[in-house]
């Protein structure tokens, strides 16, 4: 509402807000606030809230005040070892994932709508299988008598077993899978919205194919690549059931730590300076890379 | 979009708000038809469970539900006639009458859930229920809600069954009644296990388990063996966690038994220096090592023993090493300011009772605690039971003061040493 009247103000100097319709912006404002009410308290209450808890609690030993924690976190080289062993492997799924995710997504923007829905349906299947049924089910296939072995060596193609779980791989290839649908579905709903006229126009103008893609599709889908890799390294960050069924000794992540110190050592304050010191680290990363793709794009700013 | 001329302006604007406000009124109206809907749908799923007085876990029609507030504790001994999963023998147990004295009472027990749950619901909490007429409501155990219930002063549970060192902490950290000694009767319990705070509930070990398959004549003898690369081959797979391997490693570098504690701990990780890299599998679960054995994919790895005792009953081709196993028990606990103290006391010390253990050990290969339930036990149940005098000497028992004190740093180490 306040846009219009500024629209206005440009144009014709001469023109005054009559009053009455400055109360009509107050009362206005007034009533979208209220609407942002409910969100605001619910955000204080179930966010906000815990957050600072957690954070608080993150400074106490035994009652009192202290920086034990955070001491212990950086002087015990296990924490740091296993922050980076988590990072890296949050990095390299958002890789995979958008290697993998890219094309497909290409591929459901540019299907008639009526395969889309058909086929956005597949890409959600995932989502209806237990996680750890999905995690037993990728062990059976890939374990050194798995499935997947037992073909490679009938078509000769090894004679010995494959180790494909147990070490990294494992992980990678259990957590893409479950990490596919976040990076497809933000990437397919910002390349539905790019106008493929601009493609035609590029070729039109003498672009090839490639340079079509590069220069134009490619720019305007950076929202989708910045949203999709934003959900899926943050969620990755955070897993800790693939890393532990699949993963090699090597392959511990800091969701693991947290665990072991909330119920077997039940030393909440220490597990919530790791919780505490993962979420900072978290932050500085995405803040980064805000920095390097733009992200606020994502939410529709300078367009 | 918007007009030029302001009293069009106005109007416009006029016209935006009003349509704003029916859209608000409109949208308002929403909200409190879901929230109505959400409040009324609970009360009445609230309603519904009040009328079948179901406990969230009983999955069938069980003794919870003929045991209810308005039947007898006479009219629920027919009930168990036609019910064929309650177990008549323990409404027998030695000290328990029917005399229905928590009539009308209901406590919440937690326990760790699965075939566990479904016997103690037989063995225990049903017969319980019967005699004295309290109602048994089952949930899982967790150490970080008992602790969450305890701070929060909303505590639901009455007993709560923990893990051995996880009940001794909770209690050295001020979340647990003190157990009343009084009602729960310690004579004949095995030693030991009698905190101020939490009482053994069963023994359990960890094992060696290898593939019958991999050795049919020659089984692995011992942790020495397990570190034997070049005479024993198979792939090797241990528990991510550094309690027992500690100890396994201090007995396969020649240290006996008897003077495992306090642990050498820079000799056991510079033995298990020697094996690291050979260790196929760091498990995590318990469900993990009888299907990695049971697959071919493990020949020889660390287990808990009623998983492998289990397996081996289904035919899998898997078997237990008693020798050198790691002994230790979960616990009975009462949270602090559990609700209905006393009952849960007089359910721990009926669940102690050496009918109930023994009852207890012939459906699932756990120790009893009471030296009584031996008596009561087949030779063939023996053989399979942690804490039967013939295993118990082949094994060590846990000193969990020991791991309380230095679980932190040797958790880093193992950790770390892990990693490089």
């Amino acid at each position: 509402m306040a846009s219009i009247a500024r629209e206005r103000d440009p144009g014709s100097s001469h023109y005054q807000p009559d009053p009455r319709l400055q109360r009509l912006h107050r009362r206005q404002l007034l009533s979208h606030l209220g609407l942002l009410a409910l969100a605001v308290t619910l955000l204080a209450v179930l966010f906000v809230y815990p957050i600072s808890r957690i954070i608080y609690t993150s400074f106490l030993i035994d009652g009192s005040f202290s920086l034990d924690h955070y001491r212990r976190i950086i002087e015990v080289d296990a924490y740091i070892r296993v922050l980076r062993t988590t990072l890296t492997i949050g990095f390299q799924v958002t890789l995979i994932c958008l290697l993998l995710g890219y094309p497909l997504a290409y591929f459901l923007a540019s299907v008639p709508t009526r395969w889309q829905r058909i086929l956005i349906i597949l890409v959600l299947v995932p989502f209806w299988t237990s996680f750890l049924v999905r995690t037993y089910a990728w062990m059976v296939l890939l374990q050194r008598r798995g499935v997947v072995n037992d073909w490679l060596m009938s078509l000769g193609l090894t004679s010995e077993p494959v180790q494909m779980m147990y070490n990294r791989m494992g992980v990678l290839v259990g957590m893409v899978h479950v990490m596919l649908p976040f990076m497809v579905l933000p990437l397919f709903a910002v390349m539905i919205g790019i106008d493929r006229n601009l493609i035609r126009a590029a070729q039109n103008l003498g672009a090839s194919p490639f340079q079509a893609f590069r220069r134009v599709f490619l720019p305007l889908s950076l929202p989708g690549i910045a949203a999709g890799s934003i959900l899926v390294f943050i969620l990755s960050i955070g897993f800790y059931i693939t890393p532990a069924l699949m993963g090699g000794r090597q392959d511990t992540m800091i969701a693991q730590l947290i665990e072991a110190q909330v119920r077997d050592r039940l030393n909440w304050e220490f597990a919530t300076a790791i919780a505490t010191f993962l979420l900072i680290v978290t932050v500085i990363i995405v803040a980064v890379y805000n920095r390097i793709l733009g992200t606020e794009r994502v939410f529709g700013e300078d367009r | 979009m918007a007009p030029r001329d302001p009293n069009k302006l106005l109007r416009y604007l006029r016209w935006m708000d009003y349509r704003d406000r029916m859209q608000r009124r409109r949208f308002l109206k929403m909200m409190a038809m879901a929230g109505a809907a959400t409040i009324g749908g609970k009360t009445l799923a609230a309603c519904e469970t009040d009328d079948a007085d179901d406990a969230p876990a009983a999955t069938d029609d069980t003794a919870d539900d003929t045991a209810t507030d308005d039947a007898p504790a006479d009219d629920a001994a027919d009930d168990t006639a036609d019910d064929p999963d309650v177990d008549d023998e323990m409404t027998n147990v030695e000290g328990y009458e029917a005399d229905g004295r928590y009539e009308g009472r209901t406590i919440v027990v937690t326990d760790f859930g699965g075939a566990m749950r479904d016997i103690w619901r037989e063995i225990a909490y049903d017969p319980f229920s019967q005699l004295t007429g309290v109602e048994i409501v089952e949930d899982t155990s967790d150490s970080a809600l008992l602790r969450s219930q305890v701070e929060s002063e909303n505590v639901e549970w009455s007993m709560s069954q923990q893990g051995g060192s996880t009940g001794i902490l909770l209690g050295q950290q001020g979340m647990l009644e003190p157990l009343d000694y009084d009602v729960i009767q310690r004579d004949g319990l095995v030693e030991g296990i009698d905190d101020e705070h939490a009482l053994g509930c069963l023994f359990w070990s960890t094992v060696i388990a290898y593939n019958t398959e991999t050795f049919p004549d020659d089984p692995p003898g011992g942790w020495e063996d397990f570190w034997d690369l070049d005479n024993v081959p198979g792939a090797r797979g241990l528990y991510d966690w550094p309690v027992p391997n500690l100890e396994f490693a201090l007995i396969a570098a020649g240290v006996p038994m008897d003077d495992l504690y306090p642990l050498d701990v820079d000799l056991a990780f510079e033995k298990l220096d020697e094996i690291r890299d050979e260790i196929l599998v760091w498990w995590e679960e318990g469900a993990q090592p009888p299907q990695l054995l049971a697959d071919g994919e493990l020949d020889i790895c660390t287990a808990w023993n009623g998983r492998i005792t289990d397996a081996a009953e289904a035919g899998q081709p898997i078997a237990i090493q008693w020798n050198e196993g790691s002994m230790t028990f979960d616990t009975f606990t009462v949270p602090r300011g559990a609700p209905e103290p006393e009952i849960a006391m007089d359910l721990i010390n009926f669940m102690s009772r050496p009918e109930v253990q023994a009852r207890m050990a012939e459906r699932i290969p756990y120790g009893p605690i009471h030296e009584g339930a031996f008596d009561h036990l087949d030779d063939d149940i023996m053989a399979n039971l942690p804490s039967s005098p013939e295993l118990m000497e082949m094994q060590h028992e846990r000193d969990i003061d020991f791991w309380l004190e230095h679980e932190d740093e040797i958790l880093e180490r193992w950790q770390d040493w892990l990693l490089v």
